[in-house]
């Protein structure tokens, strides 16, 4: 009865965390929307926003189709692994890019570019970086750099799941290509959309690789500069909201488009018998070292900037690294405690959405509306999650002046939550749906039901996989700029080091900058070892 | 989980959720606060540059919408203008001379602009690049007490050039060459009355100070958040008792010393009610005597007396 209790007060805890985090978010947004346009503002985006806007697309849609590109030999190559230590390896290099600070992939491309000879020096004037006026280029490269193993992920799980057989069976009769174009491809086609979205939607709202890269003309940046100053206005989100609404339109209508491709992914990690015609399409010895060496090269290429940056002559490391320990190590300790207890509020806002259809009616509806809210949510961009969360939280105060914004961290934690909380929860519900269904009837019969049946037949089997999202979730919130440079209280130790490190790499020394981005990739790697741990299936005793 | 390791998580924890600690600040009264967050005159998006004019007290702020506006000495707005291209990014260094004339180190265009105190252009002058003269991103800038300007800029060459008021480039100080010398950002640059110029080092985390001739004298403060120590300094201003105040932007204070670098004290803590800030990019002396703290963060202005 104790592990009963336990899961009761975690949902009790995780639903509490979701409602003061994305529920404040969504409420906020809707309250402060639904008036329309401010006064001041029009209903019809300025001339200015529209030409912004249309930069942003083809700059997302330009990295879309070299996320693609990069994304398809390694997608291959992985879908045809079998369950084993080179597939891990191989999934491990493809998800560290994705889990890398985005800023940190500008700026290894922007040292990168700096240098005047040698190989990379030569391939980046051939493929025209430095061409006037290249910087939406360069930005859709960087951004491509960081999200191509969204589409090498799905597809894979995708290829491995659908399409893998369709297309061993048509090569009897067809070559390669065709044999995917007309078998594989249409079974594909949905997990296609999804990954497509997703790079495309993160590529519209990331407000850090491009400044960095020199572009600012684009509507993540706009909305970044609008946020900063929309606590003057009197509706801020509405502002924000309506300032940006065709893009946010395009962002929910791809959303929506995405999730066949994500309910497939149900299946992720199972290994389905294709049939034996005698045919290899990849994951042998030799492709496999192909891909991990184009895996490498892609997914640590930081890493190897800043080391040869740190042997360069001109460079104290030494110095370097004991100077931003002591500038910036209270903000890594911010930090920190900010990623546990958004992995702790993501645990528990895992559990809070596990279903068990004769749950009493509340739990229920609680249970579905707080994962609908996190979906949603974590669709919102950043800029209208902080400020949602900022100007809110701002408001509740006491006589002395004490107010959650300003007091406490937990405006920056709920931004964390309402942004990547979605990935604990989605995993949660997709690993609740392989709890197979005998075993579930066999507790019903021996009486478990609801709750009990929730805690004692379903968590044995799906624990692991929470506990494992929620370290990808606190990971990922140690690097995130958008929402953490609106919500952070400056009287928390300062506030967030993904914020400080992006500020130095505008601001800083390039050798302290170079130790703590390198310093940035602790996390991700953490979360990129601990990711292929999803797809192991466990059957508890 | 064993007893220690709860024990710590458990503190963590409390730390984290029941708030977020002040740390004690110096005495110092709170003037006036002018400016708020807004994009409307007399309202600010992340000012970054402060300067007051010797001749009427008005002070000059930009700001990361790249317009300078003029306030008079009590914070009343007076007029703005700004600068004519910023897309590529916003000026960081501001100068009022004796002529009430302004100068705006215009970081992202690599060059110098010099206005009048309406706002109508003078003159502008740099280029960009590695050679003498030129810039990568200028981000301070003043003039001697003999009419020289002194442009400090970052970036890769790191370095202060010096010109004339036509835009002649004379020469350069505290660049690589200079060994101890040398600064990486020079984010605030101030003459002393015996003509000798003191240098925001900001990525250094120190103060220096340099002779007539542009040699290097010597230097104070290191890095960290103790008293006398220095995170990213970016702003300067020499008080007449022979101290210097720093605005000490990573520890979200402003820091005075003696002129041999001693400590005296500190003023603010972080935050944003009255008497704290965050990020303050600037202080600059008021003629009546007090200080203006340039609480960038917090787009606005505090006036203190301390």
């Amino acid at each position: 009865m104790k592990q009963v209790a336990a899961f009761q007060i975690a949902r009790v805890i995780g639903w509490v965390a979701i409602a003061t985090s994305a529920g404040v978010v969504l409420t906020a947004t809707f309250i402060e929307s639904i008036p329309g346009p401010l006064p001041d503002q029009s209903i019809w985006p300025t001339p200015r926003l529209w030409s912004y806007f249309r930069t942003t697309l083809w700059m997302a849609a330009l990295a879309t189709i070299i996320a693609f590109a990069i994304a398809t030999p390694l997608m291959i190559v992985l879908a045809n692994l079998r369950p084993g230590l080179k597939r891990r390896i191989l999934l491990i290099l493809i998800i560290l890019p994705l889990v890398t600070m985005p800023s940190i992939h500008a700026y290894a491309w922007l040292l990168l570019a700096t240098r005047k000879d040698g190989f990379a020096a030569a391939f980046l004037n051939a493929i025209g970086w430095n061409t006037p006026g290249a910087q939406p280029f360069q930005s859709a490269v960087v951004l491509a750099a960081w999200l191509w193993p969204i589409p090498a992920l799905v597809l894979s799980v995708a290829f491995r799941q659908m399409g893998r057989q369709g297309y061993l069976l048509a090569r009897l009769d067809a070559g390669g290509l065709t044999a995917f174009l007309r078998d594989a491809h249409p079974l594909m086609r949905a997990s296609l959309i999804a990954a497509a979205s997703a790079t495309f939607i993160l590529a519209c709202t990331d407000a850090t690789i491009p400044p960095l890269m020199g572009v600012t003309e684009v509507w993540s940046v706009e909305m970044l500069a609008a946020a900063a100053v929309a606590s003057s206005r009197v509706r801020p989100i509405g502002y924000l909201f309506w300032q940006s609404w065709p893009m946010l339109l395009l962002i929910a209508a791809l959303a929506l488009a995405a999730i066949p491709g994500i309910r497939r992914m149900t299946r992720w990690g199972e290994e389905l018998e294709s049939p034996d015609i005698g045919l290899s399409i990849g994951g042998g010895g030799g492709s496999w070292l192909l891909a991990c060496v184009l895996a490498v090269v892609i997914a640590l290429y930081p890493l190897m900037v800043f080391a040869t940056e740190f042997t360069g002559a001109r460079v104290d490391a030494a110095t370097a690294m004991q100077t931003a320990l002591k500038t910036f190590g209270k903000h890594g300790a911010a930090t920190f405690i900010v990623a546990i207890i958004t992995g702790l509020c993501a645990m528990a806002g895992g559990l809070s959405v596990i279903d068990d259809h004769d749950n009493h009616l509340v739990v229920r509806a609680l249970s579905k509306i707080a994962f609908v809210t996190v979906l949603i949510t974590a669709i919102l961009p950043p800029e209208i999650i902080g400020t949602a969360l900022a100007s809110t939280f701002a408001r509740i105060s006491d006589p002395a002046h004490w107010n959650i914004y300003d007091s406490t961290p937990w405006a920056w934690i709920a931004a964390m939550l309402s942004r990547f909380a979605v990935v604990t929860v989605v995993v949660t519900v997709l690993a609740n749906r392989r709890v197979p269904d005998s075993l579930l009837a066999q507790a019903q019969l021996e009486g478990a039901r609801g709750t009990a049946r929730s805690a004692l037949v379903r968590l044995p089997f799906i624990w692991r996989s929470i506990a494992v999202a929620a370290i990808l979730t606190a990971c990922i919130a140690t690097s995130e700029i958008g929402a953490s440079v609106l919500t952070q209280p400056v009287r928390f130790f300062g506030g967030s080091l993904a914020v400080q490190v992006d500020m130095q790499m505008h601001y800083g020394r390039q050798d302290e900058t170079t130790f703590l981005a390198a310093i940035m990739l602790v996390p991700a790697l953490l979360a990129a070892l601990s990711a292929p741990a999803l797809a192991r299936r466990r059957t508890p005793a | 989980m064993n007893r220690l390791a709860r024990r710590h998580f458990l503190f963590l924890l409390a730390l984290a959720l029941v708030g977020c600690a002040d740390s004690p600040g110096g005495s110092g009264d709170v003037e006036k606060i002018f400016g708020k967050t807004g994009l409307s005159p007399g309202e600010f998006s992340y000012p970054r540059a402060i300067s007051v004019s010797p001749v009427d007290g008005c002070v000059f702020i930009v700001d990361k919408t790249a317009r300078i506006q003029r306030f008079s000495a009590d914070g009343n707005y007076e007029h703005q203008w700004r600068m004519p291209e910023h897309v590529n990014g916003k000026p960081t260094g501001i100068y009022v001379d004796p002529q009430n004339r302004v100068w705006v180190a215009d970081t992202h265009y690599f060059r110098v602009m010099h206005y009048d105190r309406d706002g109508n252009e003078l003159r502008r002058f740099g280029s960009q690049g590695e050679g003498p003269g030129q810039f990568v991103f200028p981000c301070a800038i003043t003039l001697s007490p003999d009419g020289i300007v002194y442009v400090g800029e970052y970036g890769g060459n790191d370095r202060i050039n010096r010109f004339t008021q036509q835009g002649e480039y004379l020469d350069s100080i505290a660049d690589k060459t200079t060994g101890e010398g040398w600064v990486e950002r020079p984010a605030a640059l101030e003459f002393d009355e015996n003509g000798e110029l003191w240098v925001a080092d900001a990525c250094h985390h120190r103060i220096c100070l340099y002779g007539k001739d542009g040699k290097f004298k010597r230097a104070f403060g290191d890095p960290g958040d103790g008293p006398g120590q220095l995170n990213y300094p970016y702003g300067l201003a020499l008080e007449a008792g022979g101290t210097l105040l720093v605005a000490d932007r990573g520890n979200n204070r402003i820091c005075r010393f003696n002129r041999d670098g001693s400590f005296v004290g500190s003023w603010g803590s972080p935050g944003r009610a009255e008497g704290q800030i965050a990020q303050p990019w600037g202080v600059a002396l008021a003629n009546n005597g007090g200080i203006y703290c340039l609480d960038s963060w917090n787009n606005r202005v505090q006036l203190i007396d301390w």
